[in-house]
């Protein structure tokens, strides 16, 4: 076949900058919507330092409490938050271990639901469950993830909301769980 | 294996064909590039099985060994089935692999910068259904798309080896299996310890995709290099390959996200990276039969001495 002349200027390439262009212009986004929240889980005998990360709706604010634990709760509907807990993960496995600590925490507790998740690549299972406070029927929705550290590290988030509530923030739950986020460095 | 799986397949596309007695089924099923696809997709779907949950943690040396064998094994082997599936005028060896490692090349110097630069860190909150999708699509697809697209319109295009239009698509699947090595290589370093059922498919997975992808495009770059066409009409017809890789890219990786959500199963993922490539391979399958029939090497005369 006869080799025509080429050329070397190519419309295409043009025309690929400026679909990019017009992508940034479309997609541009700001944050504003969310509030980032971090916490770090040191693994003395590894000598690393394992970062969990992820993002929350700027309508829940960060709550005190008195245990070590933190906790996120919604602006909009009362006695709506996320806890954020780190456990030890025991012979029993990520769904055993917290069985029984949610049994003994919560009165009436009832397993709705299980699941097997990857997050990060790490093992996960979500729990749903309801119980009652005070009389309040409530519900909630947990997220157990194994760090894989040699001190056998695992965090816990749980949602909870009533359960005429549940339905409002699950899917921000949904989301916040989805932006998690995993790293590991090594410590100083 | 790679004989005891290549003969396994061929007995089975034998007694299907007896059945059926569909010549162009057979033709399908035994040409070498579906043969790399079927054997990658077995690989890893045995990788998932039996390795997940199976930890590996390697440092140094050890784990950048690991890395570079892990991500250029299955590239190549896949480069080989290709190579052998262009029936009239085989490219030289070195070609393909000189466009394989410019692919790489580009991928670590153009593509990864440009995407820092212009992919917004989305959150997941703001994120709806068309916003996936026009990421996905104008700036990780488009940027990964171009940067293949720029590797081999600014070298092999011009050389005297690229004398047919099928190889176009040879061309533009090396240069993609070279791009999605570098990102594979980037994957495996970075991780200190890893689940090799999910690491290993997740290889596989790109670089079947980024080649599928990469082999559309590179159907429009050789036609468009040996079409009667004034050179316009030549550029339009590879940015329409461009878009439409870019197009397949984006609502590849939108399905895979949005399908797999927070249920997260890697025998998911593999397949749907296993349906789309081989829903994508069977029309690129014709176009490049249609390519490898149109070359001048049909005929042994023209054969290059």
């Amino acid at each position: 076949m006869e080799n025509q002349k080429l050329s070397y200027i190519s419309w295409a390439v043009l025309i690929g900058a400026v679909l990019i262009l017009a992508g940034w212009f479309l997609t541009r986004s700001s944050n504003a919507n969310t509030k980032p929240f971090s916490f770090a889980i040191n693994d003395s005998v590894s000598k690393k330092a394992v970062t969990v990360g992820f993002e929350y709706p700027k309508d829940w604010n960060e709550m005190a409490t008195d245990k070590a634990e933190s906790k996120l709760g919604s602006l909009k509907t009362p006695k709506t938050y996320v806890l954020i807990d780190k456990q030890t993960l025991t012979m029993m496995g990520l769904k055993g271990a917290q069985a029984v600590v949610n049994q003994r925490n919560f009165e009436e507790y009832t397993e709705i639901s299980s699941e097997d998740l990857k997050i990060n690549d790490l093992n996960a299972v979500k729990i749903g469950f309801s119980y009652t406070d005070n009389g309040i029927n409530m519900q909630a929705c947990q997220v157990l993830v194994d760090l894989k550290t040699n001190a056998k590290d695992m965090i816990v988030i749980t949602y909870f909301a009533p359960e005429k509530d549940y339905a409002k923030s699950i899917g921000d739950f949904g989301k916040l769980i989805k932006s998690i986020s995993i790293t590991s460095s090594n410590l100083k | 294996m790679l004989t005891v799986f290549v003969f396994l397949n061929r007995l089975f596309i034998f007694a299907l064909i007896s059945k059926h007695k569909n010549q162009k089924t057979m033709k399908f099923l035994t040409n070498k590039g579906f043969l790399g696809i079927v054997l990658l997709i077995i690989i890893g779907a045995v990788c998932s099985w039996l390795l997940d949950g199976t930890l590996l943690s390697l440092s140094g040396v050890w784990r950048l060994l690991f890395a570079i064998g892990v991500t250029l094994l299955p590239g190549l082997l896949w480069l080989w089935f290709f190579y052998m599936e262009d029936k009239y005028e085989k490219e030289p060896k070195q070609m393909l692999l000189g466009v394989f490692a410019l692919g790489g090349l580009t991928a670590y110097a153009l593509s990864k910068p440009i995407t820092a630069l212009f992919v917004p860190e989305v959150s997941v909150f703001d994120q709806n259904l068309l916003s996936q999708f026009l990421v996905a699509f104008l700036l990780v697809g488009m940027i990964q798309q171009l940067v293949i697209f720029l590797t081999v319109r600014y070298s092999i295009y011009f050389s005297n080896e690229f004398n047919e239009p099928a190889d176009g698509v040879i061309y533009s699947i090396a240069a993609g299996l070279g791009f999605a090595a570098v990102y594979n290589f980037e994957y495996l370093v970075q991780m200190d310890a890893m689940n090799l059922g999910i690491v290993i498919t997740r290889i596989i997975n790109f670089y079947l995709v980024m080649a599928i992808f990469s082999g559309i495009m590179g159907y429009f770059i050789g036609f468009a290099k040996f079409s009667k066409a004034k050179n316009c009409g030549r550029e339009m017809f590879m940015a329409i390959g461009l878009i439409l890789a870019a197009f397949l890219n984006g609502l590849y990786w939108t399905v895979l996200t949005n399908v797999q959500g927070m249920n997260f199963s890697i025998l998911k993922e593999l397949a749907i990276s296993a349906g789309s490539v081989i829903v994508i391979y069977l029309i690129m399958y014709f176009l490049l039969n249609r390519s490898v029939e149109a070359s001048p090497f049909k005929n042994p005369e023209n054969k290059p001495q």
